[in-house]
């Protein structure tokens, strides 16, 4: 009987082993059927245990048990690998050519100057300023009287106007922003009995200039104008202040210049200029800073005390500060343009390159000294 | 304002090298935007001194000069010019040198060779002079570099409007001693005079001492004019003044070194030995020294003889008076006028000059004798005239003198420094100012007269920050009073709509805010019908039967730069074609946005009304075509879309898309779009006339919106959780007459369907056999489901019974059998 057992089991794996060679499903199904089933030849061997001898049932028992499970874990692993070769060939006909264009989506895009204002307005805002607008056809008096520049000053000449009417015209700076803004809040405080306001605000805008247009002029462009009104601003504290956000946008190792400068809405006035971000003042040739090292960004200053004034703010107990800088630079210098003009030409292929680089790896530190 | 390094040197010691000085003038607010070296223009040229002179065998009218140039043996030149001697040195270039763009060659002329080349100061570009060959004074020594000679360092110097006081060397030698902690030295003009009175010989009369402050002036008899000296040439050549004779060139001179323009008038040419100065009455005409004649508008200030206008003050001087070969006596005029006066009048005849560039900044009165007894002591000198005795000096008002009161708090607060009284007083006694009444640390300070700019304490502030500079003061950030945040969050809301829309695929553009009526009126070119919904403020596109008059009475720039920007928009939609069409050729899917102001004018007494639009502008190809899908052309559902897409992402109201007739659309494909019946948008196909206006030919979509009225339509929403129960989807068709809209049986639908129906989508939109002629097939997949429980096939049935007879009622469709 025990050779029973040896010849069955030589000749199932036999079976079993071509049913595998085959891939064929079917036959490891009538393989399993034949030896495992329930008519199955194990079951059958099983049956036979009553004729025997009762001496060797338990042997031939245990035989036929241990035949049961390797002839189990045979086509267990016989079927693992048939399914898995089926299902490799399978996978194998569905192959792509990964290296074929993805399926194209319809990409927007913010236009690089809306960009940078809602990255400037961004900086700003996290020092407090918050931004406003105005209309940009303006009354003279905003644009020039209030703002220190009468009439026939020549210091008008330092902005080319293009006139509406005799007093109406387009505004040349976003600074009339600074004496309505002063006006409205220092006219509600009045109203409600309390004191003007301290002001952080920034206004961005559009600003227009009798200007021929060439590759570093415009006639129609963008400014973010900048008011701080409180008790103790210094000038210290404009510096700090465009300080920190020269380094917002530009990098953390930014360094800035200040140098005296007339604007008649400010005293001391002063022009900033930040070191150069490309060559860092290394290289004579450099593209951005011409070899200068500097980079010159703004104009700012104290506001004049006039200007309080005019705004409805007492000179003598409110100080504050103003700046104004052009959104198309600062646009030109982060995306290496060098012709103001692209801006409005609005040429989408030109806009599809803006790239953003992603910020820094994250990085934080997991062992903080004690 | 050019100021030549050499000219410095006569007021200040400059003890710090010249780069150094750029830098620090620079920060000090005299930007210095150049330093030229004169002497590279002499590249090569060398002093030569002439050792032997005889005529040319072979020409009567040249010359042959043996000139040591340094060399072992002196050269040979042939000269044509008849002003040189033996024993002067003169400019030459040898051959291979080269003077302006020419180059010099060794070569025989007329039969003798001529080793280089003597030079005029007009071919050293130094004055106008060609008569002769320019004599170097001093006998440099042969062979020396000409730059060593007449070249010097010029600084170029941006001057800003507030600083008069520097458009003359006096004024940036005053700076630079500041700077440099030093001290100016002015040497005060002392002319010769002779016995007789100025005031005998010329009578001046002031008519109007608001326009002229102060009138002076001197005599000089028995001038000689002839050419200037080189030294003074190459001063006025190096501050880019042209040389003309000695007279002209001393009123330069003094202009340059004091900041104060004069004028000199040939004295034979003043009628009846007297100046009037007076407003110009109608009618009146001059010629000036330019040549040019000019009517002179009504009351402009003039200088005039007992008969005639001789100048106009301050701008220019007449041809009638100008010095000339023949002058022997000549007026200087030295004036303080109206900057406003001044400026008006150059301003209106188109007449700029050095003098009115300096009387329109106002400068300081006190300059005026000091400035005229400069100018008499030099035209003495050069000319060998006389100066009459004492000055004609003419000033009804003294300006008072300014004082301001300083504290040394004042200083430090507003800088935000911790600088000494003893430095701020150092400092500011630098720049000229003086200190009356003190204590250590408040002042009284006298302004002198010059700084013009000087009238509160803050300007004092900036003199103290500036001299000492700007990086000495420290770098903080405001410590106290953050405001309260108030609520103006327009710019959030554009941000965030941006993100909404270039999440939909579309790119955003910015254009030009200003344009032409012309360009606007391509919109135009379809019938214009009130749209439903309209109001008198709705944007100005909104409102088709008023668009031309708002195009018409747009606003307009009255100086424009170009007829092209002329005019502010008024609509989005024209500069949203034209970016269409500029990208029709390099772009296959033109999918645009703008967001922007819209002008519309009011009355001239108030500012024009400025709205925020949206335009969303699309054309081309849906998205770029790709080896898997054929492109589709952008059609109206890609822009609707697109639109609604945006109103999924707002709190606002959704509008209603109401079928309309709009100038610039297609008559049926257009929409307006309204919300609670008020129009707040239109939408649709461009129409084809527009888009031949526009050089456009892909069919174009296009939006406008106004983004004002749309907030007004807020609403908030709270998120529902969406129900735990399964979903029962149910499809349903109908059929229903062509001219039934869409959104009439979506509606009645989504009514009938209450409150358990959670989307009524339209899969399917079917014409043709089966359905009946003038008939369409409408498909709607309904889900149903409920927020307690699982819903019952019975309940869903019975939902779809009573949408079966609701909207056989409403709109006459009829369920198709499943």
């Amino acid at each position: 009987m025990v050779e029973d057992i040896t010849a069955l089991e030589t000749t199932a794996l036999g079976s079993l082993t071509a049913a595998e060679h085959r891939s064929d499903r079917q036959a490891l199904e009538q393989w399993r059927l034949t030896y495992l089933g329930s008519q199955g030849q194990i079951r059958q061997l099983m049956r036979c245990i009553g004729q025997l001898p009762l001496e060797e049932r338990r042997t031939f028992g245990s035989a036929v048990q241990s035949l049961a499970q390797r002839l189990e874990v045979a086509y267990k692993a016989s079927e693992q690998r048939v399914s898995d070769r089926l299902l490799n060939r399978e996978l194998e006909a569905e192959r792509i050519d990964v290296t074929l264009p993805g399926r194209p989506h319809a990409q927007g895009l913010i236009h690089p100057l809306r960009q940078t204002l809602s990255d400037v307005v961004r900086a700003f805002a996290n020092l407090g300023f918050q931004a406003v607008e105005g209309p940009e056809v303006e009354w003279d008096t905003y644009n020039f009287e209030l703002l220190n520049i009468p009439a026939n000053h020549p210091a008008r000449d330092m902005w080319d106007t293009l006139w509406i009417t005799d007093r109406m015209l387009l505004r040349t700076h976003t600074s009339p922003m600074q004496v309505r803004t002063m006006r409205m809040a220092s006219a509600t405080a009045r109203r409600q009995g309390n004191e003007p306001p301290a002001l952080r605000i920034v206004v961005p805008g559009r600003t227009y200039r009798y200007e021929q247009v060439d590759a570093t002029h415009e006639s129609q462009f963008m400014q973010l104008e900048g008011l701080l009104v409180d008790h103790q601003s210094s000038f210290s504290d404009l510096k700090g202040v465009l300080t920190d956000v020269a380094r917002q946008l530009f990098g953390q190792a930014r360094k800035t210049r200040f140098r005296c400068d007339y604007f008649p809405f400010v005293e001391p006035g002063a022009e900033l200029a930040m070191d150069c971000f490309a060559c860092e003042g290394r290289d004579p040739h450099c593209r951005v800073c011409h070899g200068s090292g500097w980079i010159e960004i703004l104009g700012c200053g104290m506001v004049h005390p006039k200007v309080l004034e005019n705004g409805g703010y007492d000179p003598q107990r409110y100080r504050g500060f103003a700046f104004g800088l052009g959104i198309e630079r600062i646009t030109m210098l982060r995306h290496g343009i060098d012709d103001i003009r692209l801006f409005y030409l609005n040429d989408v292929q030109l806009w599809r390159q803006v790239r953003y680089a992603p910020g820094a790896p994250r990085s934080w530190n997991r062992e903080v000294p004690e | 304002m050019k100021v030549p390094l050499s000219w410095l040197r006569d007021f200040v010691r400059v003890t710090v090298p010249v780069s150094q000085l750029e830098r620090l003038l620079t920060a000090a607010g005299l930007e210095v935007e150049g330093i030229a070296e004169t002497e590279s223009k002499w590249d090569g040229l060398v002093v030569g001194k002439i050792v032997a002179l005889g005529p040319h065998p072979n020409a009567d009218r040249l010359q042959v000069a043996q000139v040591d140039v340094g060399g072992d043996q002196p050269r040979t030149i042939v000269c044509g010019a008849h002003n040189i001697a033996v024993g002067q040195t003169v400019p030459v270039v040898l051959p291979g040198g080269h003077i302006g763009d020419t180059i010099i060659e060794q070569r025989k002329v007329r039969g003798v060779e001529s080793q280089g080349m003597m030079c005029s100061p007009r071919e050293l570009a130094i004055s106008d002079d060609h008569s002769g060959i320019l004599i170097l004074e001093d006998s440099p020594a042969p062979g020396s570099s000409l730059s060593t000679v007449l070249g010097d360092q010029v600084l170029d110097i941006y001057v800003t409007p507030n600083r008069p006081d520097c458009l003359s060397i006096r004024g940036i030698a005053r700076e630079i001693a500041a700077l440099l902690a030093q001290s100016v030295c002015f040497p005060t003009p002392a002319p010769v005079e002779s016995a007789e009175d100025t005031e005998r010989a010329v009578v001046v009369e002031i008519m109007d001492s608001t326009l002229c402050r102060r009138y002076a002036a001197r005599l000089v008899r028995g001038a000689k004019v002839g050419p200037s000296p080189n030294w003074l040439r190459a001063r006025l050549e190096a501050c880019g003044v042209r040389s003309i004779n000695n007279i002209v060139d001393v009123s330069n001179y003094v202009m340059l070194e004091f900041g104060q323009p004069l004028h000199i008038f040939d004295f034979a040419a003043i009628h009846g030995e007297r100046i009037v100065v007076r407003p110009s009455l109608p009618g009146e005409k001059i010629t000036t020294l330019d040549g040019s004649e000019h009517s002179i508008p009504e009351g402009t200030l003039l200088i005039c003889d007992a008969e005639r206008p001789v100048a106009l003050a301050g701008v220019m001087g007449g041809a009638n008076s100008e010095v000339s070969g023949s002058t022997t006596d000549v007026l200087i005029e030295s004036a303080s006028f109206s900057p406003t006066s001044i400026r008006t009048t150059s301003r209106s005849l188109n007449l700029r000059s050095e003098a009115s560039l300096r009387f329109e900044r106002n400068i300081d009165p006190e300059y005026v004798l000091p400035a005229l007894d400069r100018a008499a002591e030099m035209i003495a000198g050069l000319t060998g005239g006389t100066v009459l005795r004492g000055a004609v000096d003419v000033y009804p008002a003294p300006e008072p003198l300014r004082v301001i009161q300083l504290s040394l708090a004042d200083v430090n607060g507003l800088l935000g420094t911790n600088h000494s009284g003893s430095h701020v007083r150092t400092t500011l006694e630098r720049l000229g100012f003086a200190f009356t009444e003190e204590t250590q640390t408040s002042w009284t300070v006298l302004v002198p007269s010059y700084r013009r700019d000087v009238t509160l304490a803050v300007d004092l502030i900036e003199d103290v920050a500036r001299i000492t500079g700007y990086d000495q003061i420290p770098t903080t950030l405001p410590s106290t009073e953050q405001p309260a945040t108030h609520i103006d969050d327009w710019f959030a809301f554009e941000e965030r709509l941006r993100t909404t829309l270039i999440g939909l695929g579309l790119t955003e553009v910015v254009s030009y805010a200003l344009t032409s009526k012309e360009s606007l009126s391509r919109l135009l070119k379809g019938p214009a019908v009130s749209l439903p919904g309209e109001a008198s403020d709705a944007l100005p596109v909104l409102r088709p039967t008023d668009l031309r008059r708002c195009i018409e009475h747009g606003v307009t720039v009255r100086n424009p730069l170009s007829p092209d920007w002329s005019t502010m928009r008024v609509s989005l939609l024209d500069s949203a074609l034209r970016t269409l069409a500029a990208n029709a050729a390099s772009v296959t899917s033109r999918r645009l946005f703008e967001i922007g102001r819209v002008y519309e004018n009011c009355s001239p007494q108030e500012l024009p009304r400025e709205r925020a639009a949206l335009v969303i502008a699309l054309s081309g190809a849906a998205t770029e075509p790709s080896w898997q899908q054929p492109a589709h052309s952008i059609d109206f559902w890609d822009l609707k879309g697109a639109i609604e897409g945006v109103f999924a992402h707002l709190a606002v109201i959704a509008p209603s898309w109401v079928p309309c007739v709009h100038p610039s659309f297609h008559p049926g494909r257009t929409a307006s779009l309204t919300i609670d019946g008020r129009v707040i948008g239109v939408a649709g196909e461009l129409h084809p006339r527009c888009a031949g206006a526009y050089g456009l030919s892909d069919r174009s979509y296009l939006a406008e919106i106004d983004l004002e009225q749309l907030v007004r339509y807020n609403v908030s929403r709270d998120l529902v959780v969406p129900s735990r129960f399964p979903p029962v989807p149910l499809d349903v068709a109908f059929i229903v007459r062509d001219s039934v809209p869409a959104a009439a049986v979506l509606e009645s639908v989504a009514r009938a369907a209450g409150s358990l129906c959670r989307q009524v989508r339209l899969f399917d939109l079917y014409t043709g056999q089966p359905v009946p002629q003038g008939h369409k097939s409408l498909a709607l997949n309904l889900v149903f489901q409920a927020t307690d429980r699982t819903l019952t096939v019975d309940e869903v049935n019975s939902i779809r019974d009573h949408i079966r007879d609701q909207i056989a009622r409403d709109v006459g469709a009829v369920l198709r059998d499943s």
